[in-house]
């Protein structure tokens, strides 16, 4: 009873334990879990946390017109399994002729991983990934690190790890979120562009604004301007169609990214183009 | 039909929007400088297969390429079969990869560069005209001058040296050795005649 006690700081401190190895100065990498602990066959949220320089900048899933995005290869216990890396919002960063689809400042990427259902508890697991990323100014410059983690496996339900509550409940406001029920999207094809309309059941503030990030390369000119028109409850945006777009393209597919009443969201679209 | 050939090259470089650039359809015509100051049309090299390489010896990924000799390679397998292996450098002044004829020279005879010619373009016309965004940026012009290849060099952009096949557990394949090889050599039809290209953004004006 009393070794229990007397570990159970050491076992905290452990599971918040996340070694960065030499990296480049632009770009600061950790890995952090989100709880205090794993259940055999549970799930533990594991988040890449990167903090960038000031006036640099990683790449979402779709970098745009260049760039890579980060890179994960993980070194799991066995019978681990990797779910989806959860990518946040992204913005738009324009230079000469070129839009790319990316992050400034800090990013979280969010990983689920699944314990095998044998995993013995009372003991410490080790999560470890290779981290790669392009972290780009006007100039590029590629990146490594390893990060680690130790976490403990127990029977029960795990707790929060309360040292990174907050950063994982931040993370999680720049996630997309389901398209609301209420809300209807149309999108057509023509010679020159792609039209997407939205009608969203309610009024937009004049302010509002809009934009479309492509889930795959090659779909839109990504540094045209959207044309966003709003019309009471509902918006358009005019996407420009890449020269190199698939003659057999049947939907548009990306993410819609919506700034409204002081509120940034966004939402995963795959709309079946019209005739 | 001259004129009007060369009142389309002149509003071409005027910078106008840039033209579609369609894989399947003719290539669009231009005139270019070289590192000897001296002007070429693409119309020179009717008859030829012509290879518009992007490029920028800044970026990471152009290093990567250059710097165990494997795009000289290519460069050098294809111009021995006749190729017109154009590089383009069209960073702005005082962007990264703009450099002056004589710098251009020195870097390709220090990295034993293979190709036909190199074109600077500073004004980022011919770029902008092809639709270049990244570099490397590749795109593979038939002898009748039409477009069969546009896009990245090949499906390895986080190709490690010592691995054949790359990440997603495919073989590797250089896109424009392939398109050449089943165009020119085999006279059969592009497979892949259109990717998504990968690198550093080109650094236009």
């Amino acid at each position: 009873m009393k070794k229990r006690i007397l570990l159970f700081p050491l076992l905290l401190l452990g599971a918040t334990t996340a070694l960065a190895a030499a990296s480049p100065q632009q770009v600061k990498v950790e890995l952090l879990a989100e709880q205090a602990s794993v259940q055999p066959g549970g799930i533990v949220n594991v988040g890449v946390r990167f903090k960038i320089k000031k006036g640099w900048h990683l790449y979402w899933q779709n970098p745009g017109d260049s760039g890579q995005p980060p890179s994960i290869t993980w070194s799991l216990p066995d019978d681990f399994t990797v779910g989806e890396i959860q990518w946040p919002n992204p913005q738009r960063l324009e230079s000469p002729k070129l839009a790319d689809y990316g992050y400034k400042n800090e990013m979280l990427l969010i990983v689920p991983l699944k314990a095998p259902d044998k995993l013995k508890p009372g003991h410490m697991v080790r999560l470890s990934a290779k981290v790669r990323w392009l972290v780009c100014q006007e100039i590029c410059l590629p990146g490594d690190t390893q990060v680690n983690l130790r976490i403990p496996v127990r029977k029960r339900v795990p707790a929060p790890n309360s040292h990174n509550e907050y950063i994982f409940k931040m993370g999680r406001k720049n996630l997309p979120s389901d398209l609301p029920e209420s809300w209807h999207v149309y999108a057509s094809l023509g010679a020159k562009e792609f039209r997407l309309a939205v009608e969203t059941g309610s009024t937009l503030s004049k302010t509002a604004t809009a934009a479309f990030f492509p889930l795959h390369p090659n779909t839109i000119e990504n540094a045209a301007n959207q044309a966003f028109k709003p019309s009471g409850t509902s918006f358009s945006l005019s996407l420009k169609r890449s020269d190199q777009l698939a003659a057999d393209v049947k939907n548009l597919e990306g993410l819609l990214v919506v700034n409204d009443k002081g509120s940034e969201k966004g939402y995963w679209i795959n709309a079946l183009l019209s005739q | 039909m001259r004129n009007i050939m060369a009142l389309g090259l002149a509003v071409a470089l005027l910078g106008s929007p840039a033209l579609a650039v369609t894989v399947g359809a003719k290539a669009p015509t231009f005139t270019a400088s070289d590192e000897n100051g001296q002007k070429h049309k693409l119309s020179e090299y009717k008859g030829k297969y012509v290879v518009l390489e992007w490029t920028n010896h800044g970026c990471p990924f152009v290093v990567s390429h250059y710097k165990k000799g494997k795009m000289q390679k290519v460069q050098e397998k294809w111009t021995q079969k006749g190729v017109q292996w154009l590089r383009v450098i069209s960073s702005a002044p005082g962007k990264q990869g703009y450099c002056s004829a004589a710098e251009s020279k020195e870097t390709s005879k220090e990295k034993g560069v293979k190709a036909t010619a190199t074109f600077l373009d500073p004004e980022g016309s011919l770029g902008q005209s092809y639709g270049a965004k990244t570099t490397p940026h590749m795109f593979v012009i038939d002898p009748k001058g039409t477009l069969i290849y546009a896009g990245a060099i090949d499906n390895a952009p986080r190709e490690d040296d010592a691995v054949k096949k790359n990440e997603n557990g495919e073989a590797f394949v250089n896109y424009v050795d392939q398109a050449l090889q089943e165009s020119m050599v085999d006279k059969k039809k592009v497979s892949i005649p259109s990717t998504a290209s990968y690198g550093c953004g080109v650094k236009y004006k």
